[in-house]
C-alpha cells in the first residue's frame, strides 16, 4: 500500500496543515508564537503534574496527548505499528533531559522556533542557527560511527505504554478538569496567569494533537531530520515539509494578525543572542544524538517505540529539572544557572557522542 | 551506508537491508536521487530487503 503523505508533496502538504494550524491554536487561545511547543508543552505537562511548581507554567496539554495517540491510530490503520526497545534507553532518557534543557534556554524546540520566526521574532533566527549548528555537531558524530545500537521486536503491550500513559493524562485532564481561577483541580495544577493559562479549548487541542499525530506518523515529519539529512545528505525531503510549516504558518499569522516583526518585547521570548543559539545547538545535538526532533519522538513513541517513550519522559524530567534548578530562561534573560545547565549538557553529548560508536570496518 | 555503497563502487546491483518503515523509504529515496531503480522491496524479518540496480 503505498503512503501518499511520505511523497514530495506529501510531506509538503503535512508541513503546511501544521503551519496552518498552529496559529489558529494560538488564536483559539494558546500563548504568543506557541501555537505548538513540545518542549513548552511537556514542560507544562511536568507542571500540571507537581513535577516542578513554577506556577505560571503548568497544564496539561492536549496537544502533546493527541500527537501519541494520533500517531498510534496511523500506525495501527496502515500495519506500522512495531514495538521495539532497546537502544540504549537510558542514554536516550539523558538525552531527553537535556534536550529539554536547551530547549528551556531559548524558551522553544524546533517547531517553536520555526513558528516564532513565522510570527516575526526575529530572535528565533538565533536559535535557528543555533538547532542547525547542533545539529551540524551531531552529523560529525555519525559521520564517524556514532549509534546508540540496534532496537529489539518486543510485547505489542510494551509499545503500548507510553499511549497509555497519554490516555491516563487525558483521564486526570478529564476527571480535573480546568477550574477558572483555582489553582488546583483535584491532583492536577493549573496556572492561574502566565502561559500556563493560556490554552485553547481542550477538544481543539486534542483535536488539533490527533490530526498532526497522524501525518506527522504517515509523512515522518522530523524539524531535527529536516536539517540532519540536509547538512549530511544535501537531502531535501524532511526539509521542504519544514520550510512549507513556516511559509504557511507565516501566511496565517498575517491573516490572523499574528505577524510582529521584531526582537523586543517577543511573546515568551528573550532577547539574548547568545544564549537563544546555545540553548538551541545542545537541543539539536541531543535530537540529533537521538535520531529526532521532540515531535518526532512522540510520533515514533505512538509507532511503539519505547525508547521514543524513553526520551519523551526524559523531556518531562528534564522539564522538572530547568525549573526546580533555575535553568529555564524567561522573557528576561537565562536563568541564574542556565549557563551551567548548557555547559554540563554539552560535556555529556560530547560524551555520549565521542564513545558510543562502532568502529567502521 | 546506502549512498556510500554506490558512491565507492558505482555497483550494476545492490541489496540493502533495512530495520524500518523510514528507513525504507529513505533508501529507495536516496537511491532514485542517485540514478537507481527499485527492482524489488520485500520484507524480510522485521525489515525489508531493497534491491536497486543502476538506470
Amino acid at each position: 500500500m503505498k503512503n501518499l503523505f511520505a511523497s514530495r508533496w506529501g510531506i509538503v502538504l503535512v508541513g503546511a496543515v501544521i503551519g496552518i494550524l498552529a496559529p489558529v491554536l494560538q488564536k483559539l487561545g494558546n500563548p504568543g508564537n506557541m501555537g505548538i511547543c513540545v518542549a513548552c508543552m511537556e514542560r507544562d505537562m511536568a507542571g500540571a503534574l507537581g513535577l516542578h511548581r513554577a506556577e505560571v507554567v503548568q497544564y496539561m496539554r492536549p496537544e502533546i496527548i493527541g500527537f501519541v495517540l494520533g500517531s498510534l491510530v496511523a500506525a495501527y490503520l496502515f500495519k506500522e505499528f512495531r514495538p521495539r526497545v532497546g537502544s540504549a534507553p537510558i542514554v536516550r532518557f539523558v538525552l531527553g533531559v537535556f534536550a529539554m534543557i536547551g530547549a528551556l534556554v531559548f524558551l522553544g524546540c524546533p517547531w517553536r522556533a520555526m513558528l516564532r520566526l513565522a510570527g516575526g521574532d526575529g530572535n528565533a533566527i538565533l536559535g535557528l542557527l543555533g538547532l542547525a549548528f547542533g545539529v551540524w555537531i551531531g552529523t560529525l558524530f555519525l559521520k564517524n560511527g556514532y549509534t546508540l545500537g540496534r532496537t529489539q521486536s518486543t510485547y505489542a503491550s510494551v509499545g503500548w505504554i507510553l499511549p497509555l500513559i497519554m490516555l491516563g493524562f487525558l483521564a486526570l485532564l478529564f476527571v480535573f478538569p480546568h477550574v477558572p481561577g483555582e489553582p488546583k483541580s483535584g491532583i492536577l495544577f493549573y496556572s492561574v496567569k502566565g502561559p500556563g493559562a493560556m490554552h485553547a479549548p481542550v477538544a481543539v487541542s486534542l483535536a488539533v494533537g490527533l490530526l498532526v499525530g497522524f501525518l506527522a506518523q504517515r509523512s515522518r515529519f522530523c524539524t531535527m531530520g529536516a536539517l540532519r539529512d540536509l547538512i549530511l545528505f544535501r537531502h531535501t525531503h524532511l526539509f521542504s515539509g519544514f520550510v512549507s510549516l513556516i511559509v504557511f504558518a507565516f501566511l496565517t499569522n498575517l491573516i490572523l494578525g499574528q505577524f510582529k516583526a521584531g526582537f523586543e518585547g517577543q511573546p515568551v521570548a528573550h532577547t539574548q543572542h547568545l544564549w537563544n543559539f546555545a540553548g538551541m545547538a545542545l537541543a539539536g545535538l541531543a535530537f540529533a544524538l537521538a535520531g529526532g526532533c521532540p515531535g518526532r519522538q512522540l510520533f515514533l513513541a505512538g509507532e511503539g517505540d519505547g525508547d521514543a517513550a524513553v526520551f519523551v519522559l526524559g523531556m518531562i524530567v528534564g522539564a522538572a529539572f530547568s525549573h526546580n534548578f533555575g535553568l529555564a530562561s524567561s522573557p528576561q534573560g537565562i536563568g541564574p544557572h542556565g549557563i551551567a545547565g548548557l555547559v554540563v549538557g554539552f560535556a555529556v553529548c560530547l560524551f555520549i557522542g565521542l564513545t558510543m560508536r562502532k568502529k567502521t570496518a | 551506508m546506502t549512498l556510500e555503497a554506490i558512491k565507492k563502487g558505482s555497483p550494476q546491483d545492490l541489496i540493502v537491508l533495512v530495520d524500518t518503515d523510514t528507513s525504507r523509504e529513505n533508501v529507495m529515496r536516496a537511491a532514485q536521487s542517485q540514478g537507481y531503480t527499485v527492482q524489488e522491496v520485500t520484507p524480510e524479518g522485521e525489515g525489508y530487503r531493497i534491491h536497486i540496480v543502476k538506470g
